[in-house]
């Protein structure tokens, strides 16, 4: 799966890439920020956001992207619980990942998330 | 203060330095045991979620990467258990905050390096390496806002400046969110996060959650 990764913490990133790997998520761009033309441009099956160092609304950001590529796999990762992650699920996320979950905790929601994503469509 | 800060300043190891990374986000604290594994003069000892689950006596390190916001405590709490458990480390606090408020509060906990989350990962080497060989470090663009505030004349008490963790809630306040919102992301009760509230009103001289969100904005804390 192609995946277009939003994240500012470029030392954070190789790990992360790894990370996504277990899961088949092959990232092909990393954008430190939101730029939804770009997103529009890249057409990635997947999206990887880290939805803490936008500078705009997170839920709002997610949405955008929605908007932009209906049929992709919505990823957002964030120190958000409880209403903060239920706002990202309304917005469009297929999947929201807490920080504080560790590496076989995140392959595993990602995996689920696409079962799940997979199944709907 | 200012003038033992030396942003540039390396030095040259002799052996490793022992580095124990304590990072709450689970996926960054392996990502910064990469990156610094990667480098020859460095030895990653260990990694822990909290400085309460770390163990500082066991593994010695000689300096500790301390995440400034995962924690179950107040960071001043935390240095004070890092220099108690392992009085020979240095400490170098990494933080997504910019404002040069919250640099000079962890400096006066006692930490010896400051740097932004957004760093390289070659910068973040240099500033390990940095404090390691008894620099400070400080993020340059932190460090740049000290010094324009400092030739602005501005200054508050040190009675009246919010602690990390006030600023913390402060931020959060601006955000829009709730008591219990903040003592949710925060691991704390909702009563501590009332009692850091008062204090905060108090230092400020204000009395309601509208005028500490203006203020948060106004001097760049949000």
């Amino acid at each position: 799966m192609d995946s277009y990764v939003v994240e500012p913490q470029s030392l954070f990133v190789p790990y992360l890439s790894d990370v996504l790997a277990r899961a088949d998520m092959r990232v092909v761009r990393v954008a430190p920020t939101l730029d939804v033309d770009d997103i529009r441009a890249t057409r990635p099956e997947a999206l990887f956001v880290d939805t803490d160092f936008l500078d705009v609304d997170a839920a709002d950001a997610v949405s955008a992207m929605r908007q932009a590529l209906p049929r992709a796999f919505i990823c957002a990762y964030t120190e958000g619980e409880g209403a903060r992650a239920d706002r990202l699920r309304f917005a469009g996320a297929n999947c929201v990942i807490s920080k504080r979950s560790g590496d076989a905790e995140v392959t595993r929601a990602l995996r689920v998330a696409q079962d799940r994503a997979a199944t709907a469509t | 203060m200012l003038g033992s800060i030396a942003p540039t300043t390396l030095s040259t190891a002799a052996k490793p330095v022992r580095v124990l990374v304590v990072e709450g986000q689970a996926l960054f604290g392996k990502a910064l045991c990469q990156v610094l594994a990667s480098d020859t003069d460095i030895d990653v000892v260990g990694d822990a979620d909290s400085v309460a689950n770390a163990p500082l006596r066991r593994l010695r390190p000689d300096l500790i990467v301390l995440d400034l916001d995962g924690h179950h405590m107040e960071f001043a709490e935390a240095m004070r258990t890092c220099r108690e458990l392992a009085p020979q480390a240095k400490v170098c606090v990494l933080s997504t905050h910019v404002q040069p408020e919250v640099m000079q509060r962890c400096l006066s906990a006692g930490a010896d390096g400051y740097v932004v989350k957004d760093i390289l990962p070659a910068e973040l080497i240099r500033a390990v390496k940095a404090v390691a060989g008894g620099h400070n470090y400080v993020d340059p663009r932190v460090a740049g806002g000290v010094l324009k505030r400092r030739s602005n004349g501005f200054g508050r008490t040190a009675q009246n400046e919010l602690s990390v963790r006030e600023t913390e809630i402060i931020r959060l306040i601006a955000r829009g969110m709730s008591n219990k919102e903040i003592s949710s992301k925060l691991h704390l009760s909702e009563k501590t996060v009332k009692n850091h509230i008062s204090r905060i009103f108090a230092k400020l001289n204000i009395t309601a959650r509208t005028q500490a969100a203006v203020h948060a904005i106004k001097t760049g804390l949000a």
